[in-house]
Formats: C-alpha cells, structure tokens, sequence
C-alpha cells in the first residue's frame, strides 16, 4: 500500500521539470558515449551519429565562437578536445529547449517514475560498463606501464604532471590493480537492482578521487570523469532520505519501495526481469572479454626483461689506465633494455644504440656499432638488418662481485677499459618489511 | 526503559574474541594514561617493557638487533616488530587467563563501550593529525630543485610517492580533506558510523601506498585500518540490510559507558568531541607554521631551465656535440645562477636580477662577468642575450614540464 502511495503522489513542479533536463541532457550524451559502441552492431551506427555531430560543432566553432585552427574529430586519447568542448554548450542548450518544450506539452503529467527507471538503466549501463572497462585495464596493469628507460632516464622535473602521475601508479602494478579493483567493485555492483546503491556509493568515492586526480595533474579526461561522477551522484540521489536516517539521525530504516515497472502493459511484466539480466549478462562479457585481450596486452608491453636489464652508472672508469670519468667520450650509463642491444649514453651527453652479443655462460659481452644516418637511426642492409661499423668492435667481460654492481673489462676499439657500474634505485629490487636502524 | 539492562549474551567466540582486542589496544594505547598518571611512571613502564622486548628477542626471534637510542613502542624497525609481536603474546596470554576467571560473564557491553571510545579517539587524533599536515600542505613539499634535476630512476618507491603528491598541492589538500572530515565524524556518537567507514576508505588506501610504495610506517597504518574496522563491525549486519537485503534497518542502540544515571554518558562524549576540537586547532597550528617555515627566499626567476637553442659567437651548438655547451640553468636562491654543461661540470654564477630593467648582471668564478638581456616571449620561456666573459651568448630557456603548465581545459590529440 505505501508503495502504491508512493506511485501516486504527485512530483514537485521543480522536481518534474529537472526530470525533464536530467533525461534530456543525458541521453544526448549518452548516444555519444564510449559506452553505447560497446554494444554489438551499434557501432557502425554512433560512428555516424558522432560524425554528424562532428559537423555541426565544427560549423558552430567557426561561426559562434570564431575558432580559427582545425577542429579534429579524434582526440587521441584525449576526451577534452575542442570538438568534445563544443558539444557541452550544444547539449546544454538542446536540452533546455527540450525541457521547455517537453513542459509545455506535457504539463498535465503527474510523475515521470516509470521514465525514471529508464534514466537510472541507462545511467547504470554507462558507468558500470565505464568502471568495468576502467577496471579491468588496471587489474591487468595495463593502462599505466612501468615506466620505461626512455623515462627513468630523464630527469623529475622533466616529467609534465600527468606523466608524474603515469609514472608514480606505472612503478606498482600491485597497486595499479587495487585501484583497478576499487573500480572494478563498484562497476560490477551497479549491474545487480540490489547492489545498485552500494555500487554507486563506490563509484562516487572512486571518481571524485579520479576526477580530482585529472584536474590535479592535467589529465585530459576531465569532462568524462566529471560526468561519470555526476552519475552515481544522480544514481544515489533518491537513497539520500535513507542514507541519512541510518548515517546521521540514527532512526529507522524502511525498506526500499519496489521500483515502478519499465513496462505499463501487464503483459509485458516479464520483459522487466529480462531486462535486468540483459544488463547483468552484459557486464560479465565485458569483464571476461577483457581477460584474454588484458594479459596479451600486458605480455606485449612487458616482454621477458634480458640479462644485466636496467640502467647502470660509470662509478669509476679507466681508459688504457688514465683517468676517464670526466672524459667527454667515455661512457657515463650502459642501458639494456631488449636482448641483443644496448644503449650508452657518453659523457657528454649523447646517447648511441650498440648490437650486443651476451655470452652469460662466459660472462662475456660482444659489442658492434651500428652505421648511423643523420637523424641517428641505424641504416639498413638490402636484407633489411642494420648495418654495422666495420673495425669498431668491444670484448668485455663483465662480473657481478656484490648485489646492483656491475664491473666490466676489456677493450673498446682498441682501448682497454675498466668501469665500475652500479645500478639505478629503480630496478634494485628492495622491500623493507624491517628498517635498519644503521642504515637511518 | 531502556536502562533496565536486558542481559545480553554473547557467543563464545564473541566473548574470546573481545577479550583479546581488549587486552590487545589496552596494550598499545598504555600510553593514554599519560592523561593522568606521572611521566616518570610512564617512562618506567615502557622501560620495563623495552628490557623484556630486548630480552626476548634474541631468546626467541633470533632477532640480534641494534637499537636507536630511546626508541619505544610498536614501529618498522627490528625493536618495534618484536614489541608488537610481545604485545600480541601478552594478548593472548591475558585472554586465556580472563577466559578461565571470568567464565560465567554473559557479555561485555559496557567495557564495549569504553573500547570504542578511546578506539574513536585513537582513530580521530590520527585521522585530524594527517589530514591537517595534508590539508595545509606540509606533509609532501613540492620536490626542491636538487630532486628536478636528479633522474627519475633514482628515486626510491617512497620517495617517488612522496614527490608525486607534493608535486600538486591541491591533491594533497584533497587527500587531507578526505582524513580529515573521517575524524570530525568520528568526534560525536551519531555521525561514528560513517566517519569509520570514510576511516577505512581512507586507511585502507594509506595502508596499500605504504606497501606498495615501501614507505615505513605499514604497521601503524595497519593499526589504524584495523580500528577502523572493528569500530564498523558492530553496524556491519545493519548495513547488509540496508545495502545488500533491503530489510529494515532497525536505530543502532549503544550500550551505556555507566550504570546509573543517563546524563553521565554525555561527559565523556563532550570530553572526545571538545578534546577533537583542541586536536584541530593544534594541529593546524602546527601545520600553519610549518608551511610558513618552509619559504626560503626564491629567485624572481626560481626553477629549472632546460636550454633548447644555445649559440656562442652566433654559432649554433647543437645538443650533445660540444661538451661545453649549456644543458640546463637553475636559478635557486636570489642572486645565484647555477650553468650545468652538457658534460655534466657546473658553473656558478652570482648574478644581480634586475627585473625592471629586464637584465642580468653577473659575474664567473674566475673574476670575469657578463650582461645578459632577459625577454619572456612565453611564460615558461626565457630569452638571454649578451656577453658571458667577453663571449656573446644566446640562449632560448624552457622551464622544466613539472613546473610548466599546470592545467589545460582543452587538450587537441
């Protein structure tokens, strides 16, 4: 009976007109989301959709708000391009029109529960699907990769922020995959009417921490994760009475009144349940789609990690004897990254790639130059292989006496060095379940 | 009505299970009677403490260990494990004598109570102590001109946490707000529920940085995630109701912390929450000086350079040919311009900015000195142009990309 009272009690004037907005304004952005392509045989179809949005926008910059550059349709990666830009204002004004529209037309309505329901499904789609995909490439440490030479080389204050950011989750795939988790949680909790609240609780607390972090550290997906937030907002908004009645006043908590069906006819009452399952058994495809295309994406960004792999510094260096740390031309890093190469980065700061040949048996490494063009990319043979450097040649042996040293001996093109190498913090495998005190 | 105590039976388990939590934080906050016992017998119970955890370990761990001078109570070091692992023994042996004396108790609802309390008070000083240094960001600094120009490798898990919160201050007022209002919450009885729930939230991801990121306080923070979590598990049937069965949720009715009359149970509770309060405020004191002590006076000019074109005579040098060639200038504490050439050799300069005047003024180790025209056709981008020891130098300066551009609303590909 209260439930039936509940269905008859007559919406706010204010209520149904933000209503109208909400449903307006979100399925527009919804027939634009990353979220409705996912959707078998859609593709083809939002593509289309997207392109002729592409258009209007383009007009619109140009003519309203005079943008003189090139208005691309991809952004590469980044969710915050002009064209994405352009279309807030669009859709913000489209659904006001609507909702004018929509009010006067249908001022007689009393509630817009039943259309309600369809909001929330779209809403729960979106996001869940949004936080699963989200998820997944983070439990499977994929969307931060561990950084590279290239970036451990560098110097910090050459990181911009959101390679900061990168490079900081990239360095712990464990703790990549908690926050994967974190997210994974709560997308899968919205797929389920039951869990429903709790899940977008989590999602709350999962995007404003997402959101921030974009904002903090300039990550181009501003305005998506701000909208995905803005949904488990909209999402939690009608559980907020109950919330604060078991959180703040401590009274109790009636049960939630079952929602109003998705179909009016009586007939159609069976649709309801397959609809929910629908949802449900879509979410579980995505998640398990995304185990094997996950762990082959993470065997091709992290192929297996040859001998001697890192970067290692010169400590101390001798040339035919003398004295070469300073020397413009000695070597100041030796990085190897993939078998069968290596890189030194000189004194002076250039950096040139060399053919390896690692006898780990012998302990002994063979060196080859490589012809280099202006650019200083390796020329090519008519077999397609790098040309080498006739006459230039290195035979090291190389030893590792303690733990993150390296000492290497022999001649290079026709000198003998000795080097003394020690290995970057970053790849010194170290975990301090005790401190030492001595150490402090 | 709801004075006439109802006995309430716990389970076995229950009862076991308390008894050890109890004798457990009795243990580890001792140290709250220092509200009113005497520093001197506080010192001489812990030293009591710290000769038993130093006889014992190596009796029994094996554990030869050296010792800061000083150090006591539970922390990452090889003493502050084997304390825990003394106060865990102690526990256990406490429950099994309690268990045998104290059979026949059908419950502990009122000592629950008490628990609870000093568990919030625990939790809340942690949470407001944390948040505040986050809040006014002082726990991170942003990295100093010494960490910029080291390479990223170097830095060590912790450190690289470290630098990446500080590197944005705005995060790290973020995070500080989210400690911060979980122990405002836990301040008062009505509102404990969620800032216990916001605790663990919070903890638990301050716990897994710890561990992921090596940083050494995992098990204080383990600690801290564990209050946080029996300080929930009482509600945790009622929020199954509300979250998981859709049952109706019945008001959470707290055991008295006294028998007789119901306006004592206030004291206490104003106690916590005005002592909060007096957290707040100290701690923000602290955190407000700390920030204000952190300004050493900085350069007009003040950061990292990176050089992008550097000419000598009006002859371009490429990067990495010349070894002399400029790589990298910083400008640290006003009047100082450090030169880094590609080789990696440094030349300080002490340098005169005049601003207005749009110049630099300096002078080379050596005796010598030059006058450099200063131009910024871009914010992070400077032009030099002049004489540096009779030599006419241009140089197009960029700033380092962690102190460039914070923010973009628009980002094309």
């Amino acid at each position: 009976m209260e439930m039936e009272r509940e269905m008859q009690s007559r919406w706010s004037l204010a209520k149904r007109i933000g209503f109208r907005f909400l449903f307006s304004y979100f399925v527009l952005f919804f027939l634009m989301g990353q979220e409705i392509e996912q959707i078998p045989f859609l593709g083809k179809l939002v593509e289309a959709y997207t392109r002729l949005w592409y258009v209007i926008a383009v007009w619109i910059g140009k003519n309203l708000f005079h943008i003189r550059y090139e208005i691309a349709l991809d952004g590469q990666g980044s969710g915050d391009t002009t064209f994405r830009w352009i279309l807030l204002p669009c859709f913000l004004v489209l659904a006001a029109a609507a909702t004018l529209l929509w009010s006067v037309l249908d001022r007689k309505r009393a509630d817009y529960a039943r259309l309600n329901q369809w909001l929330r499904l779209m809403l729960r789609f979106s996001l869940a699907i949004a936080m699963i995909s989200y998820g997944m490439a983070k439990v499977i440490p994929n969307q931060m990769m561990s950084p590279r030479m290239g970036t451990l080389t560098q110097r910090v204050g050459d990181l911009s922020p959101m390679r900061m950011l990168w490079t900081f989750m990239g360095s712990s795939p464990a703790y990549e995959t908690f926050t994967g988790l974190a997210e994974l949680f709560g997308g899968v909790l919205l797929l389920v009417p039951r869990t429903t609240l709790l899940g977008a609780l989590v999602c709350v607390a999962d995007m404003t921490m997402v959101f921030m972090l974009n904002l903090c550290y300039d990550v181009p997906v501003k305005i998506m994760s701000f909208h995905y937030l803005l949904m488990a907002i909209i999402l939690v908004a009608p559980d907020l009475r109950r919330l604060a009645a078991l959180f703040v006043f401590n009274r109790a908590v009636a049960p939630a009144p079952a929602p109003p069906r998705l179909f009016a006819r009586p007939g159609l009452h069976r649709l309801d349940g397959a609809v929910q399952v629908l949802l449900c058994l879509f979410g579980l495809y995505s998640i398990i789609m995304g185990i094997p295309s996950g762990i082959e994406r993470y065997k091709r960004q992290n192929p297996p990690k040859p001998p001697l792999y890192g970067v290692w510094y010169a400590e101390e260096l001798t040339v035919d004897g003398a004295e070469g740390i300073a020397d413009p031309e000695s070597w100041r890093r030796a990085i190897f990254q993939n078998p069968g190469a290596m890189t030194v980065e000189l004194v002076r700061g250039k950096r040139r790639p060399y053919a390896l040949d690692l006898d780990t048996a012998a302990q002994q490494m063979t060196i080859e130059q490589y012809q280099l063009d202006a650019q200083g990319q390796p020329l090519l043979d008519a077999a397609g292989k790098p040309k080498k450097l006739p006459g230039w040649r290195a035979e090291l042996s190389y030893a590792e006496p303690e733990a993150y040293v390296l000492v290497l001996d022999g001649i290079v093109d026709g000198h003998h060095m000795h080097a003394k190498m020690r290995k970057m913090a970053a790849f010194q495998d170290k975990s301090h379940w005790i401190i030492d005190p001595e150490e402090e | 009505m709801e004075t006439e105590t109802a006995t309430v039976h716990w389970s076995l388990t229950a009862r076991i299970a308390f008894r050890f939590v109890f004798s457990y934080f009795a243990l580890f906050y001792s140290g709250f009677l220092g509200f009113v016992l005497p520093d001197r017998w506080m010192l001489k119970y812990y030293e009591l403490w710290r000769q038993a955890v130093v006889w014992v370990g190596p009796r029994f761990l094996g554990a030869d260990f050296k010792t800061i001078p000083g150090e006591m109570g539970i922390s990452n070091t090889p003493l502050g494990w084997t304390w825990c692992l003394c106060y865990l023994a102690t526990a256990v042996a406490a429950t099994v004598v309690w268990s045998v004396l104290d059979r026949k108790r059908p419950s502990y609802e009122r000592l629950h109570a008490w628990l609870r309390l000093v568990l919030r008070y625990a939790l809340a000083a942690a949470m407001i102590r944390y948040g505040a240094i986050k809040v006014i960001p002082t726990q991170m600094i942003s990295p100093p001109l010494g960490v910029l120009g080291s390479p990223v490798g170097n830095l060590e898990p912790n450190f690289l946490l470290w630098w990446f919160v500080g590197s944005s201050p705005a995060y790290e007022t973020f995070t500080g707000l989210a400690e911060l209002v979980g122990g405002l919450l836990l301040l008062t009885p009505r509102t404990a529920l969620v800032g216990a729930l916001m605790s663990v939230a919070n903890m638990l991801t301050v716990f897994l940085l710890n561990m992921c990121y090596d940083v050494i306080v995992k098990l204080y923070s383990f600690h801290l995630l564990i209050i946080a979590l029996i300080l929930v598990a009482p509600h945790l049937r009622r929020l199954a109701d509300l979250f998981l069965f859709n049952r109706r949720v019945a008001p959470a009715r707290e055991a008295p912390l006294f028998a007789r009359p119901p306006w004592l149970e206030r004291i206490p509770q104003a106690l916590l929450f005005f002592y909060g309060l007096y957290l707040v405020g100290g701690n923000f004191a602290f955190a407000v000086e700390r920030w204000e002590g952190r300004n050493d006076p900085k350069s007009p000019l003040h950061g990292i350079w990176s050089v992008e074109t550097y000419a000598v005579g009006g002859r371009e040098m490429p990067m990495f040919q010349d070894p002399e060639r400029w790589r990298w200038v910083t400008f640290g504490r006003p009047g100082e311009m450090t030169v880094e050439r590609m080789i990696g050799s440094k030349l300080r300069l002490s340098v005169d900015l005049k601003m207005a005047e749009k110049t630099i003024l300096l002078r080379t180790p050596g005796g010598g000195g030059g006058k450099l025209a200063l131009t910024r056709p871009e914010a992070y981008v400077l032009l030099l142009n002049g004489t540096v020891d009779g030599h006419p130098v241009r140089a197009k300066l960029r700033k380092m990309a962690l102190l460039g551009p914070k923010f973009h609303w628009i980002v094309d590909s």
